[in-house]
């Protein structure tokens, strides 16, 4: 019967104890003769069903290593996989925001400077070598990295892949990098942190700055962080992406700064390109619509700064981790990469062009926003010469929204 | 726009002695207001230029005498943030 299991199941069962539970995947004849087999340990509560597919004859489950040798025995079962966790490698996600495609016209960030203000970085790590421009912290000591989290998002907007032969590679991984420590070692800072870490970037003449951060309570733009973001985009043309949060799916649960007016706020889509079930919903406390638009930002592998403390390890350089954290530096990637098509495009074109260009994925606007980020489809808008638009892209509230969404319908 | 948030102002009121961290937004360059500050009893944080205004910490009553100060354009909480 060993036929009906496969191989790298087979060794996970040798390694565990009978009653360590395992996840599964039973293919099957069909579902109700398998249902009917499989009714009594059901009932005593041997397999747990965690989703039953349609296409194929197919059932995932948690059961114990001893109840596998019970289905192996059933008529009905024709063969046991384990259910292995997947992971979305820059190497996926990139390509699905159509990244490569900006590349091969010679753009990868090159003259641009991003700011990344987070928990800082690794320095040594080889995806940034060369290019850290500067570094400093308003927490405490130089800059590294000793969380992991501000290598990790670093690594998505610019890393160059190096430490994986390029296949880790960020969004614009020529980019030059202003590193910021407004985090400490916990993930945890104050709000008159990331606008000291704002005054520097802006010193240092970036052209964006991420911010893979946030507070949790439901804002209306009003706070001083956000009031901030909106004078610099607004006031200076600096682009700055924030993550909108991971406190979703209930509504209103973005705080600053993405709640901030003309910032980019950036929700977290997952690999089957649906808004992740964390990524935090608008609307603003003040009814208008954020996030402005969704990137990947499920199981991301980036890279790892080598004291992280957070993130699951997968290679010696490189490590994933989920969460609006990790969508916001592909948009940041993406702004770097316009930015240096265009050099002309103002805040406001950027924000144009990524959000008329994104993917419809007919959820809610107060969960996709305009949708999820497509760079080639944003590129393609960004170098039309500019037709003469409202200065504000964002403001539009709710119902004005939703009544242009209807009249596109109809 | 009123200076604190009338949930941050009963906040204050109701432990006046406690220890608060805040964002004062000044009318002008916060350099000029600092020794006004420190008479008020607050440890000074961050300074901003762009958006005129510094962190401070100190007692909620001092932060409730700040709104009587001509020159505080408004007071809000120093919140945290975090990681996404």
């Amino acid at each position: 019967m060993a036929y009906k299991i496969s191989p790298d199941l087979q060794m996970r069962m040798r390694s565990a104890a009978a009653t360590q539970p395992l996840r599964i995947i039973v293919r099957h004849r069909e579902l109700p003769a398998f249902m009917s087999s499989a009714a009594h340990a059901l009932r005593a509560g041997e397999i747990a069903i965690r989703r039953q597919y349609r296409l194929v004859s197919a059932t995932a489950m948690e059961v114990s290593v001893s109840h596998i040798e019970t289905l192996i025995q059933d008529d009905t079962v024709e063969y046991i996989w384990p259910d292995l966790p997947v992971h979305t490698c820059l190497d996926v996600s990139v390509p699905r925001i159509r990244a490569p495609q900006i590349w091969n016209l010679g753009l990868r960030g090159e003259g641009i400077r991003i700011a990344i203000l987070d928990t800082g970085i690794d320095s040594q790590h080889p995806d940034f070598a060369g290019r850290i421009a500067a570094m400093t912290s308003f927490v405490g000591g130089d800059g590294s990295d000793d969380n992991g989290h501000g290598t990790h998002v670093a690594g998505i907007a610019a890393g160059s892949g190096a430490a994986s032969n390029g296949r880790f590679r960020g969004v614009a991984p020529a980019a030059s990098l202003y590193i910021a420590k407004v985090l400490d070692a916990s993930g945890d800072g104050l709000m008159s942190n990331v606008m000291a870490g704002i005054e520097w970037a802006v010193n240092q003449d970036v052209h964006v700055i991420n911010l893979s951060l946030g507070g949790d309570t439901p804002g209306d733009g009003t706070d001083a962080l956000s009031t901030l973001c909106d004078q610099v985009v607004r006031q200076l043309g600096i682009v700055i992406c924030v993550a909108a949060g991971n406190n979703g799916p209930d509504n209103s649960t973005i705080g600053a700064p993405g709640v901030a007016r003309r910032v980019i706020t950036v929700g977290a889509a997952d690999d089957t390109d649906h808004v992740a079930q964390f990524s935090s919903r608008g609307p603003t406390l003040d009814g208008r619509i954020k996030p402005d638009i969704v990137f990947p930002g499920t199981g991301i592998v980036s890279a790892r700064a080598s004291n992280a403390r957070v993130g699951r390890p997968t290679q010696p350089y490189y490590a994933e981790l989920s969460g609006t954290s990790m969508a916001t530096p592909h948009a940041t990637g993406a702004v770097a990469l316009l930015l240096q098509a265009n050099p002309n495009l103002k805040p406001e074109d950027v924000k144009r062009a990524l959000l008329g260009g994104a993917l419809d994925l007919n959820e809610m606007p107060t969960a996709q926003g305009s949708g999820r980020g497509d760079l080639l489809a944003a590129y393609q808008r960004a170098m039309r010469p500019l037709p003469t638009q409202p200065e504000e892209v964002a403001t539009e509230n709710w119902w004005g929204q939703l009544r242009r969404m209807l009249s596109n319908i109809w | 726009m009123e200076k604190m948030a009338p949930a941050l102002h009963r906040k204050l009121g109701a432990s006046p002695d406690s220890i608060v961290t805040l964002i004062v937004r000044t009318n002008g360059d916060p350099a000029r207001y600092l020794l006004r500050l420190a008479e008020l009893g607050f440890a000074v944080g961050h300074q901003f230029r762009l958006l005129p205004g510094v962190s401070v910490r100190g007692r909620a009553r001092a932060a409730l005498s700040l709104l009587d100060e001509a020159w505080v354009l408004q007071v809000e909480e120093d919140q945290p943030v975090t990681a996404m």
